[in-house]
């Protein structure tokens, strides 16, 4: 089913490029690091680097953490704020008007017919099969 | 710590909003505090449920989205306004609040046209969990997969998929399981609703739990007092003793024990 993914990430990703964030759906592809900093971020909105950091201790090493908060700030999951007193906060992208949702469904649609169809094939040969 | 628990179906018409209202009013009736926001901006219709209409609902979700109001303001205490239907009389004095979404059709249009900021709403969810000092946030969302689901989604402690026995739902199902798993959402549970009385219900939950691997937290049944009832109450408070009711307060007791 990962071409019902692909269709949506692309329409999701495709449009209202310039307004820049991101969208929840490409938290898929980021790596495990990653995409448990942004739910967290995500829930969390905004929060001072030390309280990142408190959270990450166990799992991460402080050089790692840096690394992929440099990382997230670059690709524009997340913006950096202040000098001293560094505070992070999430950045998803406004949603767009009515044309996307209009074609995220006719894809996700179709994907799922030729899904269902392809499905119906297989148990169909497994029944020629058994008979 | 605040949980935020969305209910979410693939298709429309599955119960969704009748399960959230009677659910958080369940949780609610336990002592906990409770918050319902209807994320479903372009069919919003779990208001009706707890008695308001238009001109009784005061300020919406589309007028904090729009940066005329902050979210408290939209916060409607159904504690304090319960009406006089039989049912809601039990949430009188309880600590359960509606952050509705308007029905005026022009507001509708320009957020289906404009979109809006997901940001804010993000934000907007999350003061809400603070000023009200939720233990739960329940998100009634739109139906199928796009923006503010997939945001719902991804900042729910947990997810309850709602699907009726029918192949369409099944495969939809499928669909969103599948990316709330690639989401990492950490509690998925499913919730069957509209199941015909004359179904083996023990055998329904252990096909669907098969067939996804996820836990099911109740198997509800097609009910046709509810329908009689035309959304004017929420059904579990009414008729307690009912069997759909049963099985709504098991997935509270599922919500409040495990979740
Ligand atoms: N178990 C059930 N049996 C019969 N009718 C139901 C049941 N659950 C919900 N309904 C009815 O189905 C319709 C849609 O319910 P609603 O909760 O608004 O669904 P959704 O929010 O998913 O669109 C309503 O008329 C409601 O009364
Ligand atoms: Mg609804």
């Amino acid at each position: 089913m990962s071409g019902v993914f692909d269709q949506l990430h692309n329409q999701i990703g495709g449009q209202d490029e310039d307004s820049g964030g991101i969208s929840p759906l490409d938290l898929r592809d980021l790596p495990d690091n990653q995409r448990r900093i942004m739910r967290m971020m995500i829930t969390e909105v905004e929060l001072p680097y030390t309280e990142i950091r408190e959270w990450a201790e166990d799992f991460m090493s402080q050089d790692d953490l840096d690394e992929a908060l440099a990382d997230l700030v670059m690709q524009g999951w997340l913006i950096r704020m202040g000098e001293t007193n560094i505070v992070y906060e999430a950045n998803l992208r406004r949603k767009a008007g009515s044309e996307l949702a209009k074609s995220v469904w006719a894809n996700l649609d179709k994907k799922i017919a030729e899904a269902q169809k392809a499905r119906d094939e297989a148990m169909e040969d497994i029944n020629n099969q058994a008979s | 710590m605040s949980k935020t628990i969305s209910i979410h179906s693939f298709r429309g018409g599955t119960g969704k909003s009748n399960t959230t209202a009677n659910l958080a009013a369940q949780v609610a009736m336990a002592g906990k505090r409770v918050a319902i926001v209807d994320t479903d901006i372009q069919s919003p219709g779990i208001h009706v449920l707890f008695g308001l209409d238009e001109k009784k609902m005061g300020k919406t979700l589309n007028d904090f989205l729009a940066g005329r109001c902050p979210i408290e303001e939209v916060a409607f205490n159904i504690g304090e306004h319960v009406g006089d239907a039989q049912g809601r009389q039990a949430l009188i004095g309880k600590d359960l609040w509606l952050i509705p979404s308007s029905m005026n059709s022009g507001e509708i249009s320009k957020i289906l046209r404009d979109g809006y900021d997901v940001n804010m709403m993000n934000k907007g969810l999350k003061t809400l969990r603070k000023a009200l000092e939720l233990d739960y946030l329940f998100i009634d969302t739109h139906p199928g997969l796009n923006e503010e689901t997939l945001l719902s989604i991804v900042i729910s402690d947990v997810l309850i998929i709602i699907l009726r026995p029918d192949q369409q739902d099944f495969q939809g199902t499928a669909v969103t399981v599948d990316i709330a798993r690639s989401l990492d959402v950490p509690a998925m549970r499913l919730l069957v609703n509209k199941a015909l009385t004359r179904y083996d219900f023990d055998q329904v939950r252990a096909t669907v739990e098969a067939s996804y691997g996820v836990k099911v937290s109740g198997v509800l049944p097609l009910n046709e007092d509810m329908v009689d009832m035309g959304s004017a109450d929420i059904f579990s408070l009414r008729y307690p003793d009912h069997p759909w009711s049963v099985g709504i307060k098991g997935v509270a007791q599922d919500i409040l024990e495990n979740l």
